[in-house]
């Protein structure tokens, strides 16, 4: 190679696609900022400046006077800091999980909601409660793994019917198919918890989910599925992209299409069982995440999934304040705040996307 | 020195024999253009020397069974111009080409400043430095087609499968994507195997042929044994002149008499 080459390649390597540092700060920034509403806000007001000083006040080498009472101290510690945490871990689980799900299945509508795999992983935990199986505590119970199953069951299950026929790539019979099995897979659960009403009360309690209360013990269920999930889903994130020009020609330039396909499902629904346990049903994250970060940053799933997990995280923190300062004092479900901001731009994807892809 | 061979190739899908029982070998820098009427099995073929369906029979690369190799393995010895290939939405043409790298990265995620190199200079082979950070969608047909063989170029494989690489486009581009190809052959010593419709362009830039009628070899050869007026009456049912131009075998189709 001559110099005059070398300059080229060196000077054009700005060209080719890469996660930009600068993108990534800015979902570092739009965490951070997130998690500051999220600590000041609620029903005890605390200003933002002094959570700020509080923060700093915890860095090692750091003393600062926050002003803060010991009552808002620890507000913002002991109530509010695993809640942002918890909020931020299953956002961005949630919106990494879609992006995934939309590379895998190359359907820009795939949605861990809308495949019916959290109806899924509500199965399984059900199935865990009535047979008495766990109690939901620890990251090894029986629970989260039984989640996890319902939630792969489901996905498979959708997939399988959504994905025969002529073609077989419809964005839409994907979805018809999530909808037909996330009915039928709450049927069910709903009959199991009938005929066992002993376990209703911890049933709709695991489903509405728990980030109200949550403490330190979610984090720590949730983390272990966390790191292994979104690593795997990371690793994967350029044969996705070489996964977009189908399976023929995946296989041709060195990816084995099933294998790449089933690994990143398997790990997009452990993200989404994973998070599903410890928040409930949270719709839409996956759709709407995935989708603003490609309309901002690009398509390259080399880009969409690592600035999903960002954004996400923010996105849910700030949809945690909304969910609980809008009817203050009361709580509205997070799912419904998500719903609010989901459904309508879900309707504008439908209408927008047409046919396959 | 044979590059590419194939023994007994058989494949069934769903019950019917789409090919039976084919034999090819291709050399080292040679061209074969499989020919055939519609259905004749000449994308399956091209396929299952892919290795994308299964096929009884064996595939060999340069004397080594293709059937032991890995996926990735493959891909570094053999690339793929498809018919109609998929353009993924959003994407520009040098980070298409680097999809040709794939099967060469480290842990199949890294591209380094050499990668970039190798695409930029697929491009410059092809006539589309400019394009590098244009949209795909963007691209003409006949541009786009230049993009997928540079992708393959990327791939720096010894060999070259294509299927039909010129359907799509206007005569003008169908012209200047077979004369990049031959000019690809002729430079760096591909080996070239691909199914092309036209007969004229088949005994062109073939340097040898092979035709194929309900998915059995019924020719293989020079142009001019294959090509006869018996044998493309007798498989595609077409009535036609062979006219010696310049040099040139021209297939002409007769005007049916009224």
């Amino acid at each position: 190679m001559t110099d005059g080459t070398l300059t080229t390649s060196v000077a054009s390597r700005s060209q080719a696609v890469r996660l930009a540092p600068t993108h990534v700060l800015f979902g570092f920034v739009a965490i951070f900022a997130a998690a500051l509403v999220g600590l000041s806000v609620g029903a005890a007001s605390i200003p933002v400046s002094g959570v700020l000083l509080e923060l700093l006040d915890h860095v090692p080498g750091l003393s600062v006077d926050s002003g803060l009472s010991e009552l808002h101290q620890n507000i913002v510690w002991e109530i509010r800091f695993p809640r942002v945490v918890l909020g931020l871990l299953v956002g961005a689980l949630l919106a990494c999980s879609g992006a995934a799900y939309q590379g895998a299945f190359r359907n820009p509508l795939a949605d861990p909601f809308l495949l019916g795999i959290a109806a899924g992983a509500g199965l399984g935990a059900t199935v865990g409660f009535v047979f008495g199986l766990g109690d939901g505590s620890g990251p090894f119970d029986a629970i989260p793994l039984l989640a996890f199953a319902g939630a792969l069951f489901a996905v498979v299950l959708a997939f399988a019917v959504g994905a025969t026929g002529e073609r077989g790539r419809s964005s839409t019979t994907l979805l018809l198919a999530g909808v037909a099995v996330a009915s039928l897979l709450t049927a069910a659960q709903t009959y199991l918890v009938q005929r066992d009403t002993e376990t209703l009360r911890q049933v709709y309690t695991w489903i509405l989910g728990r980030l109200t209360t949550a403490g330190w013990t979610e984090v720590v269920v949730v983390l272990p599925y966390a790191v292994v999930s979104v690593s795997v889903m990371m690793w994967h994130r350029r044969a996705l992209d070489v996964l977009a020009v189908g399976d023929d020609e995946a296989a041709t330039l060195g990816i084995s299409p099933r294998r790449t396909r089933t690994i990143v499902v398997v790990a997009a629904s452990l993200a989404a069982a994973a998070a599903v346990a410890v928040s409930g049903l949270i719709g839409f994250v996956g759709l709407v995440v995935p989708h603003g970060v490609r309309l901002a940053f690009g398509t390259s799933n080399r880009v969409v999934l690592p600035l999903s997990l960002l954004f996400g995280a923010a996105f849910l923190a700030l949809a945690d304040v909304a969910a609980r300062t809008v009817e203050s004092p009361a709580e509205l479900p997070i799912g419904v705040v998500t719903a609010f901001v989901g459904a309508p731009f879900f309707l504008y994807l439908l209408r927008t996307s047409q046919g396959p892809r | 020195m044979t590059e590419l061979a194939a023994r007994g190739l058989t494949v069934t899908l769903g019950g019917n024999v789409i090919v039976r029982s084919v034999d090819l070998s291709v050399s080292a820098g040679d061209w074969l253009v499989i020919v055939g009427p519609n259905g004749a099995g000449k994308s399956t073929v091209l396929r299952a020397l892919l290795g994308l369906v299964d096929h009884d029979g064996t595939v060999s690369i340069a004397g080594s069974d293709a059937s032991t190799m890995a996926v990735r393995e493959r891909a570094q010895r053999m690339a793929y111009v498809p018919q109609n290939a998929e353009i993924p939405p959003g994407t520009a043409v040098l980070d298409y080409v680097l999809l040709g790298r794939t099967p060469h990265l480290r842990r199949g995620l890294y591209l380094g400043d050499e990668d970039v190199g190798i695409a930029i200079d697929a491009l410059d082979r092809l006539g589309l430095t400019g394009f590098a950070e244009r949209d795909l969608m963007s691209l003409s047909g006949g541009e786009r087609q230049l993009a997928v063989i540079a992708r393959a170029l990327a791939q720096q494989t010894t060999i070259f499968v294509l299927d039909e690489p010129t359907t799509a486009l206007d005569i003008g581009h169908q012209q200047h994507v077979l004369a990049t190809i031959e000019r690809l052959r002729v430079d760096l010593g591909l080996t070239i195997v691909s199914s092309l419709h036209d007969l004229t362009l088949a005994a062109d830039y073939g340097t040898e042929l092979l035709m194929l009628a309900d998915g059995a070899v019924v020719a293989n050869g020079a142009a001019a044994d294959v090509l006869t007026p018996e044998a493309i009456a007798a498989h595609y049912g077409a009535a036609v002149d062979l006219i010696e131009h310049a040099g040139r075998t021209l297939v002409v189709p007769r005007r049916p008499e009224m």
